[in-house]
């Protein structure tokens, strides 16, 4: 008969000290992983800067950066921090479209801080709601246009309309693009309006507070206000805010002028860089009188050679 | 030899499975652009969102049968020929005559109806002008310039209240009723008058409200229409007349594309027929007159002797001589009873009398005038004189530098 291994003889204090040895031993590597699967957030909300001027360069990176939040299985929702007086047509139909094809696949908000108007506006119609601070400037639905005048024969063109359409086609060419951006406002926010289309047509700008009682805009609150409503309606108990930067390197930049707006896009400019459009969607007293650039640009010239004289 | 072979084969059959599956996880995995979502943009609807850009065409037709009248014209800074063409060829087609220039007392003389377009009066005096002309029965049109208040001084209300005019400060827009734009209001007929004949809504592009004190409403705007000031609703007529005077807040409904709009025509037609349909008598009516009645040209003799008949009724210091060889309507005053007599000692004569120049309405007749004073001195001195036609007589206008 063969005799079993017999364990030294210890002490029972000694055998509970050694299992609390083994136990720390153990659980020092599986802490980290315990620690991590309940402090992890459950997902991330993107908060994407649209700023200045609409124009194709903003537009081209807020669709670049919507597909690519798309793509990211991280981001489960996305708040649209907005402040820009408005811009070009065309740059905004592109943003609002690559912003509703967001919106139907994540909760997508929106936020002004200081103002969203016109063409800012028109970005935020696919948004869930729209969050606003009580001062800030929401609105201003509608062209920007000058009056179409004829235009005298011209020799050459191979026909009449390339050197300018018949005013009453050009009328009506003005009213078509107006009446898209009121009519999408209407689609997509008529339900919660207490304005009619013919008071949504003023072209109105209202102050946060005056717009959330009229159902321009829905809560006033703060970006992360947003945030926390969108991650809310993602399902989200815990998440990571990324900032989202659309500034474009080619800026383009507004201004008034007593014959209408002009949209300069070099800071050096030729006259190759500045140009008259013929409709925009801005709120034009929002835009900087060319005068009052001077001016700046005058009192920083004149600062910098007294600087030099110094 | 079994072992190497072995060995071999499991290595390329675990590389094939490694690539394989590599390239199968590429194909899963999807790493180009996403195709776009769908989405969908009722509002994207041309029938919803596209209006009807036929520009339209414009018949103007006036019914009056008047013709040969005279319409001045004048129009302020900015005011190009095309702005006004459909007006001033309705005049022109109508036999009419169109004169563009200043409201002067010698122009309104000659005018039967005058236009003011824009901001062409400024000046005190052409108030005055211009009231003198209404109430010797003329026809004045006074289309406004809505921008005009924004941009010039305060001058033309000297103008506007002389005639009793009012225009309201800002413009009408209409949201709800427009024609492509709010500003290109449609306006009504607000009662019955002939200016309105035919006409069911014109179109004013910017229209400002305008009143005359004893004036009618003429067009009023349409329902929906707002008056910018007030952001409230309005009816303030946008076209007035009194009598002989006819207010309109805009005047860019004349542009050729505008008065194909509505019945801007109609209304154009209207307007050019109030301008030529008024009783005033001009100095050109008077002077057709003159010219049916002078059937002969005056010949050199009837206007030298005319000139002798003067002469001798002042050295027989006859008044009434004089007086006969004077037109009526000379701005000569006649010698007086007193100065007679002290002509009374001097002797007149008039020699190498020449008729120098005629034409339709005055002839020069030169000569030399001998005088001998009552010591018995004599001068002579070169005259020349004007005659002007007065019914079948030509008669002494007036003496002129020789």
């Amino acid at each position: 008969m063969v005799s079993s291994p017999r364990l030294p003889a210890l002490g029972t204090a000694t055998l509970v000290v050694l299992a609390i040895l083994a136990a720390v031993v153990a659980g020092a590597v599986v802490a980290p992983l315990a620690y991590d699967a309940t402090a992890g957030v459950d997902g991330t909300v993107a908060v994407v800067e649209i700023e200045g001027t609409m124009a194709a360069p903003v537009a081209a990176e807020v669709e670049a950066e919507l597909r690519n939040i798309r793509a990211d299985d991280d981001i489960q929702a996305v708040v649209l921090a907005v402040d820009t007086p408005g811009g070009m047509p065309a740059p905004t139909e592109q943003m609002y479209k690559a912003i509703k094809r967001t919106s139907d696949e994540m909760p997508v908000y929106a936020s002004t801080q200081s103002m969203a108007a016109s063409a800012g506006y028109y970005l935020m119609m696919p948004a869930d709601e729209i969050y606003v601070k009580p001062t800030s400037q929401i609105g201003s639905v509608g062209l920007n246009t000058v009056a179409p005048t004829p235009a005298p024969p011209a020799e050459g063109p191979s026909g009449p309309d390339k050197t300018g359409a018949n005013p009453i086609e050009m009328w009506a060419n003005y009213e078509i693009l107006a009446n898209t951006f009121i009519e999408t406002v209407m689609e997509d926010r008529g339900d919660r309006l207490e304005l009619t289309r013919e008071e949504i047509a003023h072209a109105k700008v209202y102050p946060g507070i005056e717009a959330v009682d009229n159902g321009v805009a829905d809560e006033i609150g703060s970006v992360e206000d947003a945030a926390a409503a969108a991650a809310a309606d993602a399902g989200l108990d815990d998440y990571d805010i990324e900032y989202v930067s659309t500034a474009a390197e080619d800026q383009v930049i507004l201004l008034r002028t007593d014959d209408g707006i002009v949209a300069v896009t070099d800071e050096q400019p030729s006259m190759g860089d500045v140009k008259e459009p013929t409709a925009l969607l801005v709120h034009e007293p929002a835009i900087p009188h060319i005068d009052t650039v001077d001016s700046v640009l005058d009192a920083a010239g004149t600062a910098d050679k007294e600087g030099e004289t110094e | 030899m079994n072992r190497i072979v072995l060995t071999l084969g499991t290595f390329v059959i675990a590389l094939a499975v490694i690539v394989t599956g590599a390239a199968a996880l590429g194909v899963l995995s999807d790493q180009g652009v996403p195709d776009p979502p769908d989405t969908v943009s009722e509002q994207y609807d041309p029938a919803l969102l596209v209006p009807d850009d036929t520009p339209g065409e414009a018949d103007i037709q006036p019914s009056a049968v008047e013709s040969e009248n005279t319409i001045l014209i004048a129009t302020g800074f900015g005011v190009n020929d095309r702005d006004i063409r459909p007006l001033t060829n309705a005049l022109s087609e109508g036999d009419h005559s169109v004169e563009i220039g200043e409201p002067t007392p010698d122009a309104l003389e000659a005018a039967d109806g005058v236009v003011i377009v824009g901001n062409a009066i400024a000046s005190p005096d052409d108030a005055e002008h211009v009231s003198d002309f209404i109430e010797d029965d003329g026809r004045l049109l006074v289309l406004a310039d809505g921008f005009v208040e924004y941009e010039a001084g305060p001058e033309r209300a000297t103008f506007d209240s002389t005639l009793g005019m009012s225009i309201e400060p800002g413009y009408v827009y209409n949201m709800e009723d427009h024609d492509f734009d709010h500003l290109r209001i449609f306006a009504e007929s607000a009662g019955n008058d002939e200016l309105t004949e035919g006409v069911d809504r014109v179109m004013f592009q910017t229209a400002t409200p305008v009143s005359l004190n004893a004036g009618d409403p003429i067009l009023e705007p349409a329902p929906g229409a707002q008056l910018s000031t007030t952001r409230a609703p309005t009816d303030l007529s946008v076209v007035e007349r009194d009598d002989n005077v006819v207010a309109i807040g805009d005047y860019s409904f004349l542009e050729p594309e505008n008065a194909q709009r509505a019945d801007n025509d109609a209304f154009i037609a209207n307007l050019a027929d109030f301008l030529v349909e008024g009783d005033r008598e001009t100095t050109t009516d008077e002077e057709s007159e003159n010219e049916e009645e002078i059937t002969d040209e005056p010949s050199d003799g009837d206007l030298m002797a005319v000139v002798e008949q003067y002469y001798e009724g002042l050295d027989a210091a006859d008044a009434e001589i004089v007086s006969d060889a004077t037109h009526p309507d000379s701005p000569m005053s006649e010698p007086t009873e007193a100065e007679l007599e002290e002509l009374a000692d001097y002797q007149f004569s008039i020699h190498d009398l020449e008729v120098v120049e005629v034409d339709e309405d005055e002839a020069i007749v030169e000569g030399t005038e001998v005088v001998i004073d009552p010591d018995g001195e004599e001068f002579e001195t070169s005259i020349r004189v004007a005659l002007r036609p007065d019914g079948e007589q030509w008669l002494i206008w007036e003496f002129v530098p020789a």
